[in-house]
């Protein structure tokens, strides 16, 4: 019911109106801010939902895979050696002094070097991997990604300069040979010959007194700074692995290797801004705070590697998983994120520790790199891994976090505590974790292991890189004989986990049994791949080291076809190898039977009964993995209509016309 | 003086909103389930075998037919523009019914008069507003891209904070405006030009009004689209009962989802009601016309009066 007012009555209406709609808006605008504002900070606030949610979906029960055989006694689980067993070969007392402005890292310190050998050694091979990153004319920056990761440009020149090494033993004499690059390669620095005064006999023990400035990258792949935060990784002189025969494996930093080297105990005082939160391999010792600067003391027993993230803006948080001590480095806002990663690894070492033989370090790292420091993540250092994801992936469906983190923490095993060399023999650490992350995905999560609300499994998603990659290469090259990044990948990380779990379906899990004995067996020690073929073969026969020497080291490959011609099933093989597998036969009346298919024939003809045959499948539970083709297993002459994807894709089309549609 | 327009006056027109959208979803769903058949026509289980064994079937049929993924784009995209343009008539429809009472006293065949009219001015406001919200939503696109990870630094956060909002805020606003308008040109049979005026102006002067309806619709399509999928995901489409339950309970949705749109539209035709300088007319459209525009004009006490009889019949 509105009324007439006088017009200076209207006016001063009016002018209340505009005044009120004008701090409306500012109101709406001071709001929109403090949503987007929560929006960004949802990942710490929801903390409790997302701990909520994921416990209920990570710890749901289900079904064990049948090949899962988690019947590790705790005998056996502890009769296994612990690091402060290990026969040190190379151990480091190093002092490292941070400067975050000029991105450097002084160093003094001591190698202590063992020659655990049976021969005289008349110098040492030292490693200087941040001179991959001193110019674009270095071994490592002349190959390109080619479809693996660090296609980062190089912003910042890094390198290592010895300016002293001196061995005690040896007298004062400077040994560190100027000017000296790598064998072959005068645009490299990265495989370092050091002559000694005169040979260290096997048995003795050196000293070697050096001094280093290392200069660190702007973040291209695995370590390096972005602004304040500081991935300090290979980092200091590290000495080549010694192999028994007197030899030392030394190679030059190359674009897909990763690294290899010799047991010892580091301890390691690293010196940083007071503000500054660090997250390094090992014990935290001591932590002395001087004014502006402060020394963090980290020690470490039976390792063969240090690296140590350094930031102003780390958040930390830490929680115990039995003896276990897990310290999570995050940026502000990945609370849930951090949440999640913790969670995560609690759960995977106690999986890993049951298959591969337990955790024996009392403290375990992540460190969550920052936006622009992505390149650092995904990575795995003793006792330390670097992981990553926008804060967002906390409350989304998928487990991309989990994944990643049982994948780097899976290392701790194929990387920390089973040394391969992983330059010559990649496939051993990097399809090992990611055929344990699969493994363990299955255990935690059962059929979602992808999602948690729809049925994927890690092997399924791996076989999208894994199938018809045969041609490329042989999965056991070495790093440096991969072509491009993505051949890399998809053989060394995922036909190799594929054979694996093939292996399993094919031989009755044979694998994982396999893969647990090689862990046990080698723990700190250096494996070659004949090791792990040793490990097949006692647990799956001789045909199943026949499968994987085939498939691993001879571009081996698979593939079956079902058909149906005149009521009979038929099922061709193709291929380098044959191996034992089901055939499912569908019946008229509904009924189906399994047959199994188990010579060496190229093709296999089902039985016939009274009943007329309709269809069949070859490898129905798809326990090879490794078929090149599984669209063309199955045949039916009843053509089966997709009444699932109709009503799924009739609703997705009603929502999608709801958003275009007024 | 608020007015309360009940969605309940227009029932059969919700039905007939949502039927329009089912038949169209058919349409649309037909050019999936035909790229994804020759994948699952020899499994004997059909698409339950897509997602059996960790869903392997599933991965390698869509690998398979990823080289067919294009036409099926395409022909959804088409789909979904003839959906949006030919679905802004039966929505007149149901707005014009929503905003007068007396509409049921309309015969078929004026109700489809009014609906062709009105439908396409609404279909030109639709056209318009297309272009503004996707330059709008490219942005705010843009600014989440650069707030994936907010914790950098405060200055980072403030500077990702600043470019959402010059996306997010603009594209919001464009969408509430547009379905002010639509309010505007149905409810008052108002120009296209002069019901983008009055929704600028009815936003301007009962935001927060206009921002709780918008709010409270989208969080419950969001909440009845998850109930959708979420049935799909746990009662799973392993048997035929469990596919016919998952079926209905997706059904009821989107029937909710319309009534929540439909909801949400008589919630705007309230808020747009009691907005003192917009004109109105009451009137049954039977003839289209031109009017001009005035939107600051003082209502007489004709319009007065017809305003509480209106007032009185909603």
């Amino acid at each position: 019911m509105s009324e007439r007012h006088p017009p200076r009555q209207r006016s001063d209406r009016a002018g209340r109106a505009k005044t009120f709609g004008v701090l409306v808006v500012v109101a709406q605008i001071a709001a929109s801010f403090g949503l987007l504002y929560a929006a960004l900070r949802v990942g710490d606030w929801s903390r409790g939902l997302v701990a909520h949610r994921a416990t209920a979906l990570a710890l749901a029960p289900h079904d064990a895979p049948s090949h899962v055989d988690l019947a590790l006694s705790e005998a056996d689980v502890e009769r296994l050696p612990g690091p402060d067993s290990v026969p040190k070969v190379a151990s480091y007392q190093l002092r490292a002094a941070l400067d975050p402005a000029a991105h450097t890292v002084t160093g003094t310190g001591t190698i202590t070097f063992t020659n655990r050998s049976k021969a005289p050694l008349p110098d040492l091979w030292l490693h200087l991997y941040l001179n991959a990153f001193e110019n674009t004319g270095t071994r490592f920056m002349r190959k390109i990604p080619g479809g693996f990761r660090g296609v980062q440009k190089l912003a910042h020149a890094g390198g290592t300069e010895v300016t002293s090494f001196r061995v005690r033993e040896h007298g004062d004499a400077e040994l560190w040979p100027a000017g000296a690059t790598t064998p072959g390669d005068a645009k490299d620095r990265t495989d370092i010959r050091v002559p000694l005064a005169r040979p260290v006999q096997p048995g003795e023990t050196i000293h070697a007194d050096l001094a280093f400035v290392s200069t660190l990258p702007s973040i291209v792949l695995r370590t390096g700074f972005d602004g304040t935060f500081h991935m300090v990784a290979q980092w200091f002189p590290k000495l080549a692995t010694l192999e028994e025969d007197g030899s030392f494996t030394h190679f030059p930093f190359e674009r897909f290797s990763e690294f290899y080297a010799d047991y010892g105990d580091y301890d390691v005082s690293i010196d940083v801004p007071s503000a500054f939160r660090v997250g390094a391999v090992g014990e935290l010792e001591s932590s002395l705070g001087d004014g502006d600067r402060r020394v963090d003391r980290y020690r470490a027993t039976g390792v063969h590697d240090f690296a140590f993230a350094a930031w102003d803006g780390f958040v930390e948080q830490t929680e115990d998983a039995g003896p276990v001590r897990i310290r999570c480095l995050y940026p502000r806002g990945h609370g849930g994120v951090a949440d999640e990663q913790i969670r995560t690894a609690k759960i995977g070492l106690e999986v890993f520790g049951k298959h591969y033989g337990r955790y024996p370090y009392r403290t375990l790292t992540l460190v969550h790199p920052p936006a622009g420091a992505e390149e650092a993540g995904g990575m795995e250092y003793p006792t330390l891994i670097t992981t990553g994801g926008p804060f967002w992936l906390a409350l989304s469906t998928t487990r991309s976090i989990p994944l990643l983190t049982l994948h780097e923490l899976a290392h701790q095993w194929f990387y920390g505590l089973v040394a391969t060399n992983e330059h010559a023999f990649p496939f051993l650490d990097e399809g090992g974790a990611t055929y344990a992350t699969g493994i363990a995905a299955a255990e935690i999560y059962g059929e979602r292991q992808l999602s948690a609300w729809l049925p994927g499994s890690v092997v399924a998603g791996e076989r999208v890189y894994a199938a018809n990659v045969h041609a490329r290469n042989r999965v056991s090259a070495a790093a440096d004989a991969f072509e491009t990044g993505n051949d890399y990948a998809t053989l060394v990380y995922y036909r190799a986990a594929t054979v694996f779990h093939t292996i399993d379906g094919v031989f009755d899990g044979a694998f994982d049994r396999a893969l647990g004995r090689y862990a046990r067996a080698h723990r700190f020690g250096h494996p070659s791949p004949a090791d792990l073929f040793d490990a097949i073969e006692a647990e799956g026969g001789a045909r199943a080291r026949a499968f994987a020497v085939d498939m691993l080291e001879k571009q081996g490959w698979i593939d079956f076809k079902a058909k149906l011609e005149g009521g009979e099933l038929a099922v061709a093989r193709e291929g380098t190898v044959a191996v034992p597998v089901d055939v499912e036969v569908y019946f008229e009346d509904g009924s189906s039977e399994i047959q199994r298919w188990d010579d060496d024939a190229a093709e296999f003809v089902a039985k016939r009964s009274d009943k007329n045959i309709v269809g069949g499948c070859v490898d129905p539970a798809i326990r090879v993995p490794l078929d090149e083709n599984l669209a063309d297993n199955c045949v039916n002459d009843r053509r089966a209509r997709p009444v699932r994807a109709a009503v799924l894709a009739v609703f997705a089309a009603e929502l999608l016309a709801n958003l275009v549609a007024p | 003086m608020s007015v309360v327009v009940r969605v309940t006056r227009a029932w059969r027109l919700v039905l007939a909103n949502y039927a329009f959208r089912a038949l169209a979803a058919i349409l649309g769903a037909r050019a999936v389930v035909d790229w994804i058949a020759p994948a699952v026509a020899s499994l004997p289980g059909g698409d339950r075998d897509l997602f059996a064994h960790g869903s392997a079937h599933l991965v390698e049929s869509g690998l398979r037919a990823l080289p067919r993924l294009g036409g099926v784009a395409t022909t959804e995209a088409l789909v979904l523009v003839a959906v949006a343009v030919l679905g802004v008539f039966p929505f007149a429809a149901l707005l014009d019914a929503l905003a007068r009472a007396d509409a049921r006293d309309d015969g078929i065949g004026a109700r489809a008069m009014t609906a062709v009219i009105l439908g396409a001015k609404l279909a030109l406001l639709l056209g318009l507003a297309a272009i503004v919200e996707v330059v709008f939503l490219a942005l705010a696109l843009f600014a989440a891209s650069r707030i994936e990870h907010p914790g950098a630094s405060p200055t980072d956060l403030a500077s990702a904070l600043g470019l959402a909002m010059v996306g997010v805020v603009p594209w919001w606003l464009t969408v509430t405006i547009h379905d002010l308008a639509r309010v505007g040109v149905v409810a008052r049979r108002a120009p296209v030009i002069d019901a983008i005026g009055g929704a600028i102006l009815i936003a301007w002067r009962r935001p927060l009004a206009v921002i709780g309806a918008s709010l409270l619709a989208s969080v419950a399509s969001l909440l009845l689209a998850m109930l959708g999928f979420g049935a799909a995901a746990w009662l799973g489409l392993g048997t035929t009962g469990a596919i016919v339950g998952v079926l209905i309970v997706q059904q009821l949705v989107i029937v909710a989802t319309v009534t929540t749109r439909a909801a949400y539209y008589a919630r705007l035709i309230a808020i747009d009601g009691p907005a003192e300088s917009i004109p109105r007319r009451t009137a049954p459209l039977r003839t289209p016309r031109r009017t001009t525009s005035r939107p600051a004009a003082p209502r007489d006490s004709t319009a007065t009066e017809e305003r509480a009889d209106e007032e009185a019949a909603i």
